[in-house]
């Protein structure tokens, strides 16, 4: 019974912080920005329809796409390496940076690399690891996880922020988002321009070409894959496409959903190393394809997941993490998606009772552009979740006491009198937060509304009993 | 991992896998078919929106007036021959601008010294090799005589915008242009860079040029 207490323990301490306030408005935020015009270009439904096809297709298919793109890229002059688990995916990458010992890592966001805790390792190694997206560089300053895939301090204000800066990078006090703003560019710009390796994730690969693309809308992808003269781009190993007008599609799809843009910003189009007479760019490409669970991801009942594109959407629209905020889920992937990925990708009893943290609303559904029936997944993970280690063995006796009690009169008003009593010292309309014995099960992950001073049937003797 | 057994791993997962919509059929390529539009006056207007300001006079004036405003006198740009406006380059040096190198030296210990000379880079000049109406997107590579940094680091990015290369979008573009592997590197820029992290306030110029100007070419 230890593991719904685990994320109900989190979401209870969470929420008496100011995180999941500023998690609310930033989320309700996003989804006012998330508009998909009608008069637009790109007509959605049938755009949605195009994306998933694309991403179903190249699932069914991977093993195929993933050679092709690992031929296309040794074509172009870059290297592939597989690595099957986070372990073997640090050491791979750390063997391409470590050459020589205290290098300057820069990195662009990439959530793969945080499923890895690639920059801890690198740490270790003797090098240097700058986050460069100014939300993971912020997080990185504070000593902090970020709390949304979009958007990483979602959870800190701007005076939180302000007063990290003064204190961190030793500048007088600002809460201007501007002026926070300008600080981070001129602190960053020489790590940019001084790095010996650049390390992306990949938004999408496209297979037929070994190219792999990035979105951004600060123009830190681009930099880490243009300055440093290695580029190392990480890639979970689903994150493909079969062709350039497929990841087209894909980036339209993507910006539109996380942000509300027709496109990001910057998308980033890399395929291989510098060529004969390119003025600058990496003289070296290295891909690290990564699986880390993901197989077993996919031949579970789960696969489908796979076909995610990380937009973010089904995080904002969700009640769930608009109230506990995503570090309650204690994972990379947080909200609707991570409930799903994160008991297939890490071990499976560590996030057991996730699945559980929604109320199967269907508002992740009706939001994911490439409509991935999410509800549907999260009953999958709980039956697995129920079969291991019910959290719900409760239930049975408590239903048991029920029956019983519901049958003796005697017992029934017993019981019911003994919880008027706790109820008037409670208050009426109050919330019972932990109840006794059978009903225990019950408020582990709910509250329980104390009774009426009043029974229904003393209420009806006093004023309808005459007549 | 070996990569056939990585692959061979694969494979297995997903045939023990549950995936919806076996055999799950390649849509195709052929686009929603849609209205003609003013590609030219769409592209403007998207542009616009993203704040990035547009011009219909000569690409000399435009720079001349960038570089006198932010009171610089050095910029990075793409070699002449990549830049669609005859003699720029040549006009600009007679006006007293100096171009900053773009080429990296030959030794591979150079390059940071040599990169960390854009420290304050203000103003940098390249070429669109295609735009789209849709998202107001210019699109930029790398290539012979074509810097990636000259159209990054610095903080306001001139680009020049021949009429004719204006798509519908960037699906309309990726169905008809040559394999983009052709070259190392292109990107799709809508707009000047900017983010929201900080409380979802929009600021510009986080890493990226904080303002973006295209130059119209008939």
């Amino acid at each position: 019974m230890s593991q719904p207490v685990t994320f109900r323990r989190r979401a209870v301490g969470e929420m008496s912080t100011s995180k999941p306030a500023a998690v609310g408005r930033a989320a309700r935020r996003f989804m006012g920005k998330r508009q998909w015009a009608v008069d637009d270009f790109t007509p959605m439904e049938e755009t949605r329809d195009r994306a998933r096809m694309i991403r179903l297709h190249t699932l069914a298919n991977l093993h195929t796409y993933l050679d092709q793109f690992a031929e296309s890229v040794e074509r172009n002059g870059g290297r592939v390496l597989w690595a099957a688990d986070a372990a073997e995916a640090n050491r791979l990458i750390a063997e391409v940076v470590g050459r020589k010992q205290g290098s300057l890592v820069i990195k662009s966001k990439s959530m793969v690399t945080e499923e890895l805790e690639l920059n801890a390792h690198l740490q270790g190694e003797g090098h240097t690891v700058v986050e460069t997206d100014l939300g993971e560089f912020i997080v990185q300053l504070a000593e902090d996880h970020p709390s949304h895939i979009i958007a990483p301090v979602m959870h800190l204000t701007r005076y939180d922020i302000g007063d990290l800066f003064h204190r961190r990078l030793e500048i007088p006090y600002t809460d201007d988002p501007e002026q926070l703003n300008a600080v981070a560019r001129r602190h960053l710009r020489r790590f940019f321009l001084s790095a010996d390796v650049g390390i992306s994730g990949v938004n999408t690969g496209v297979a037929e070409t070994g190219s792999i693309i990035t979105v951004t809308n600060e123009g830190n992808g681009w930099l880490t894959t243009a300055a440093p003269r290695t580029h190392i781009a990480v890639m979970g190993m689903e994150r493909l496409v079969p062709t350039f007008a497929d990841a087209a599609t894909i980036v339209e799809v993507l910006a539109r959903s996380a942000t509300g843009q027709r496109l990001s910003v910057y998308t980033n189009v890399v395929s291989g190393p510098r060529r004969p007479g390119d003025p600058d760019g990496p003289d070296d490409f290295v891909v690290v394809i990564v699986d880390n669970g993901r197989s077993r991801v996919m031949a579970s009942d789960s696969s489908e997941i796979l076909a995610c594109i990380r937009c973010g959407a089904c995080l904002n629209v969700c009640p769930v993490f608009r109230e506990v905020g995503g570090h309650t889920y204690d994972h990379v992937y947080q909200g609707p998606v991570g409930a799903v990925l994160a008991p297939g990708l890490a071990d499976f009893a560590d996030h057991v009772d996730l699945p559980f943290a929604s109320s199967l609303c269907g508002a992740c559904r009706e939001v994911c552009p490439v409509r991935i029936d999410i509800p549907k997944l999260l009953v999958n993970q709980r039956v697995h979740a129920t079969r291991e280690n019910d959290p719900f063995r409760w239930m049975g006796p408590g239903l048991a006491f029920y029956a019983q009690a519901a049958k003796r009169p005697a017992v029934w008003k017993t019981v019911l009198s003994a919880a008027r009593m706790a109820g008037r010292l409670k208050g009426e309309g109050k919330w019972f937060h932990r109840l006794p014995f059978h009903a225990k099960g019950w408020t582990q992950s709910r509250d329980f509304p104390a009774p009426a001073k009043q029974s229904f049937r003393q209420w009806w003797k006093e004023n309808r009993g005459g007549t | 991992m070996e990569r056939s057994r990585f692959l061979r791993r694969v494979e297995e997962a997903v045939s023990a896998g549950t995936l919806p919509g076996l055999p799950a059929p390649h849509p195709g390529t052929a686009l929603p078919d849609l209205a003609e539009v003013d590609l030219t006056a769409h592209f403007i207007e998207a542009f616009r929106l993203l704040d990035g300001v547009v011009h219909h006079r000569s690409p000399l004036e435009v720079v001349s007036e960038i570089m006198e405003e932010r009171g610089t006198e050095e910029f990075l740009a793409w070699d002449q021959e990549h830049l669609p406006a005859d003699g720029l380059l040549a006009a600009l040096a007679e006006s007293g601008y100096r171009r900053a190198s773009s080429c990296l030296p030959p030794d591979p210990e150079g390059r940071v010294p040599h990169q960390m000379g854009y420290m304050d880079a203000v103003v940098g000049i390249s070429a669109a090799v295609a735009a789209f109406a849709e998202s107001g997107s210019v699109v930029v590579s790398s290539g012979r005589g074509r810097s990636r940094l000259a159209s990054v680091i610095p903080a306001v990015h001139v680009v020049l915008v021949p009429t004719e290369r204006i798509f519908r979008s960037l699906s309309h573009w990726a169905a008809q242009t040559e394999s983009p592997d052709r070259l190392a590197n292109l990107v799709v820029v809508s707009g000047p860079s900017r983010t929201g992290d900080i409380e979802l306030t929009l600021t510009k110029g986080v890493h990226g040029p904080g303002e973006i100007h295209a130059v119209l070419l008939q």
